[in-house]
């Protein structure tokens, strides 16, 4: 009986411990592995790469896998401005390649998904990655071999990382 | 500790009652205290419902007789093995254990959360202690508590059905509940997305390894209760198209739809509605199956029905949740409309959406020949039953456009494909898969399914293959890496989706073995120890088996056994001798149970059933005159492929679920109290 009553109270302590002594749960979290562009972000990226596998193993062709890779670069980039524009975590920045840490943090699929964020804002920043179309082209690129939009505007209108 | 275990239960139901008020209140009015008391109530629900499972175990052990449940599942010589098994092996432990598990992936869900996707937790919790708590209603008010006692203590036990004392009974039940309970975490963040509002990708995001972890554990339990129903029951096949069997695939199917449907949603912001419905309507899978098993509506070997008062209960719980969600997605409609719209049904989501049409449809079908019993019974007054022959005409042509499906999925892009395109991926294995039919057919095999089957087969795994070394030679070649190592980093770079194709192998051999059943080979003769039983196998083995004769030793827990011998020779050369056995057990005094022998090989089983002895008394008794015995010898052609493939698709869903190295990180966030109140919330405070 002893034992009964020792869990009852227990037990009744250890569940309204939070309501007596006003403990409180996080009720948000900013800095979750998953936020609402932290999931578009990822989804978009993903699709980049398996866009590009699939372009490269056959089952897209040029024409359908520049289409793609047009809409989901700039769902990629989209959500990448949001990212920054929202603003910083108390922990965010950039590292020397233009990635940002959380993006390092959130990414799903490690290296890959890493590397594409990379590349991404890295074509951005260089002016390289076409807004038309999503193709990463060579350095001083004044056109995008993609689709042939011109790239000279792309740079003032994505920004760079260091700018932000 | 019995004692204890009784209390617990009592207790967790008030505080399970609680935790899902405070998680909802805490939720809705943002009361981070409250929250916090609805996640420790979890804790806490578990750690009292550990108690009573420790308690019914307890009792078995110790032999408690006076305890209902003990006494009826239960008796003295009954190995420890099988006591500790007790716990499961009627309705009233089970419920307990269902409820054990379900509180303890609650808690492991709630635990992994304690620093991160915050905004879903106050509703998930609310929802997760809302269906524990239904689980203890159920357990203290339907009269199936397991420490409910009788008058007396009786001197020794029941028993335990025979049919479940085999090991198998440790592994298979267990398994089946760890996929049924571990599905409500996904419908639980689902509801919470609704409730919150909060229905962008990320509840599909937080809950894909949980999806994926359910439907692990509902295909291992699947699986292995085929292989318990090849070894035990003695029907000589491992799939009847038993209601309850039936019951275990339906949620099955529908998590198999959502792994694939989800997809579509992460990569297309599409079937949101779809995707929300299809969460709700396997979750209410997973309690339809144990309220089958339960109700005793529908004749089952499976069933463990004491009465029909906790069917309508269960009727009424199901009834509500789906009422509910149908009425929160109705809500949240505006939010869930689409964000793309399918731009070709020649796309992958074309061919998932064609897959999710072609699984609802298999589980619908299923659905309805379950449960027409009780439909015909209801419109004519006679309860008819529709059989195997309905089930595989309905099934076999589904099951094939699966197996094409699982084929054609992979190798169309997203969004469009083209004719070149779809030309070049499809033309060398479809050659692959006519080459394999035409061979087969030149080799004298003339049963049209079964080669369309196999045909399939080898074009599903042509494609799969191809993938793979495609792959493997695109990263080589773009990273610079050698073949192995790329293709560890082409798997471990994406493991959903190589650890997902690596499951369709292990699906494309479990589909050749059901094929194979259509080659089956089958002898039944009545002999005399010294003769012998000749059976010819599809592949041109011949097997002969030589009966020895019969012994009667007596093992633990057993009255009477009679063990059959026979040598075999396969083709003329002597093999592992094969025994099967007719088994009455203390305390079940009714018809013997039969036990099979099974010899193994790549390709085929050689079976033995002992089908009746003349003298069985007499066989018991050692009598040398009563030996004449019944056999049934059976080659079972790619029955081990279904073991096989069951291996290959764990490998599969392991590869799939394992965490990324991006996901492994949490996120060291001291928890808020008084003082650190979050910002927002610190005025209310």
């Amino acid at each position: 009986m002893v034992g009964v009553t020792l869990v009852v109270a227990g037990v009744i302590l250890f569940v309204m411990l939070p309501v007596l002594r006003g403990d409180w749960a996080a009720l948000e979290s900013p800095d979750d592995d998953v936020t609402d562009v932290d999931a578009r972000k990822q989804a978009a990226l993903r699709g980049l790469r398996d866009a590009e596998y699939d372009f490269l193993t056959g089952k897209l062709d040029q024409a359908d896998y520049q289409l793609l890779k047009s809409d989901l670069s700039r769902e990629a980039l989209e959500a990448m401005e949001e990212e920054v524009s929202a603003g910083p975590a108390e922990d965010e920045g950039f590292s020397k390649d233009g990635v940002t840490r959380s993006a390092k943090r959130s990414s799903p699929d490690g290296d890959g998904l890493e590397a594409e964020i990379a590349r991404v804002r890295k074509g951005m920043a260089e002016g390289r990655t076409c807004t038309e179309c999503g193709h990463l082209n060579v350095k001083k690129s004044r056109f995008c071999t993609g689709c042939g939009e011109r790239l000279g505007e792309v740079a003032t209108l994505a920004g760079s990382p260091d700018s932000v | 500790m019995i004692l204890l275990g009784e209390l617990a239960l009592w207790i967790a139901l008030p505080v399970g009652v609680w935790g899902a008020v405070a998680g909802f209140v805490g939720g809705r009015k943002e009361r981070g205290d409250l929250v916090l008391s609805a996640e420790y109530s979890v804790y806490a629900v578990f750690f009292l419902l550990i108690l009573p499972s420790a308690g019914i175990i307890t009792a078995f052990v110790t032999d408690s007789f006076e305890y209902w449940y003990v006494a009826n599942y239960s008796n003295r010589e009954l190995p420890t093995f099988y006591k500790v098994a007790g716990l499961w092996a009627g309705q009233r432990g089970s419920l307990v254990f269902w409820a054990l598990l379900l509180s303890f992936f609650s808690a492991a869900a709630v635990f992994t959360n304690r620093t991160k996707n915050r905004e879903f937790m106050p509703y998930a919790v609310g929802v997760l202690l809302t269906i524990s708590s239904f689980f203890l209603v159920v357990l203290l008010f339907a009269d199936v508590n397991p420490f409910e006692r009788l008058p007396f203590a009786p001197a020794d036990g029941r028993g335990l059905n025979p049919q479940l004392q085999n090991y198998w009974m440790t592994i298979h039940p267990p398994t089946l509940y760890l996929g049924f309970t571990s599905f409500t975490i996904p419908f639980a963040f689902a509801m919470s997305a609704l409730l919150s509002g909060k229905l962008d990708a990320r509840w599909i995001v937080i809950t894909r390894r949980w999806i994926l972890l359910s439907w692990f554990f509902l295909a291992n339990g699947i699986i292995f209760g085929m292989r318990w129903a090849y070894e035990m029951l003695g029907w000589g096949g491992f799939w009847f198209w038993d209601p309850v069997e039936n019951a275990s695939l339906l949620p099955w199917l529908t998590a198999t739809a959502f792994l694939h449907s989800i997809q579509i949603q992460e990569n297309r912001g599409m079937l949101k509605v779809w995707n929300m419905g299809l969460v709700t309507l396997t979750f209410l899978l997973t309690i339809f199956a144990t309220f089958l098993t339960r109700s005793g509506l529908i004749e089952s070997v499976h069933t463990f029905a004491e009465n029909t008062t906790i069917a309508f209960i269960f009727l009424t719980f199901m009834g509500v949740m789906a009422g509910l969600s149908a009425l929160l997605i109705a809500w949240r409609y505006p939010l869930l409309k689409s964000e793309n719209q399918i731009d070709s049904f020649v796309s992958r989501e074309g061919a998932f959406l064609f897959n999710n049409l072609i699984l609802l449809g298999a589980a619908g079908s299923i659905l309805w020949g379950t449960l027409f019993p009780l439909i015909s019974e209801y419109f004519t007054g006679q309860a008819m039953a529709v059989g195997p022959p309905f089930f595989n005409r309905v099934n076999l042509p589904i099951g094939l456009a699966l197996l094409a499906l699982m084929g054609i999925g992979p190798v169309i892009g997203w969004r469009r494909a083209s004719r070149r395109n779809l030309v070049k991926n499809f033309l060398m294995p479809v050659i692959v898969g006519t080459l394999v039919v035409g061979a087969l057919f030149l080799r004298g095999v003339d049963h049209g399914m079964a080669l369309l089957t196999f045909g399939l087969s080898a074009f599903v795994m042509t494609i799969i293959i191809v993938e793979f070394v495609k792959g493997t030679k695109a990263r080589a070649h773009i990273e610079g890496e050698g073949h192995l190592v790329a293709l560890y980093h082409l798997v471990s770079r994406n493991r959903r989706r190589w650890g997902g194709y690596i499951v369709h192998v292990g699906v494309v051999m479990i589909f050749t073995a059901f094929a194979g059943v259509a080659f089956n080979r089958e002898v039944v003769q009545t002999i005399d120890p010294g003769e012998t039983i000749t059976i010819e196998s599809p592949f041109g083995h011949e097997y002969a088996l030589t009966y020895q004769g019969l012994s009667s030793p007596r093992g633990e827990n057993m009255v009477r056994q009679a063990v059959a011998l026979m040598t075999v020779e396969r083709s003329g050369r002597p093999v592992e001798p094969l025994t099967a056995e007719k088994v009455l057990y203390v305390k079940w005094e009714g018809s013997p149970l039969t036990i099979v022998g099974i010899n193994s090989y790549l390709l085929e089983d050689l079976y033995l059933i002992l089908e009746n002895v003349n003298d069985l008394g007499g066989a018991f008794e050692n009598d040398a005159a009563a030996q004449r015995a019944t056999f049934t010898v059976q080659v079972n052609v790619f029955v081990g492929w279904i073991w096989y493939g069951g291996f290959v698709l764990t490998l599969g869903g392991i590869i799939a679920m394992w965490p990324s190295r991006g996901l492994t990180r949490t996120v060291s966030r001291p928890k808020t109290k008084t003082g650190g109140k979050q910002p927002a919330l610190a005025a209310r405070g």
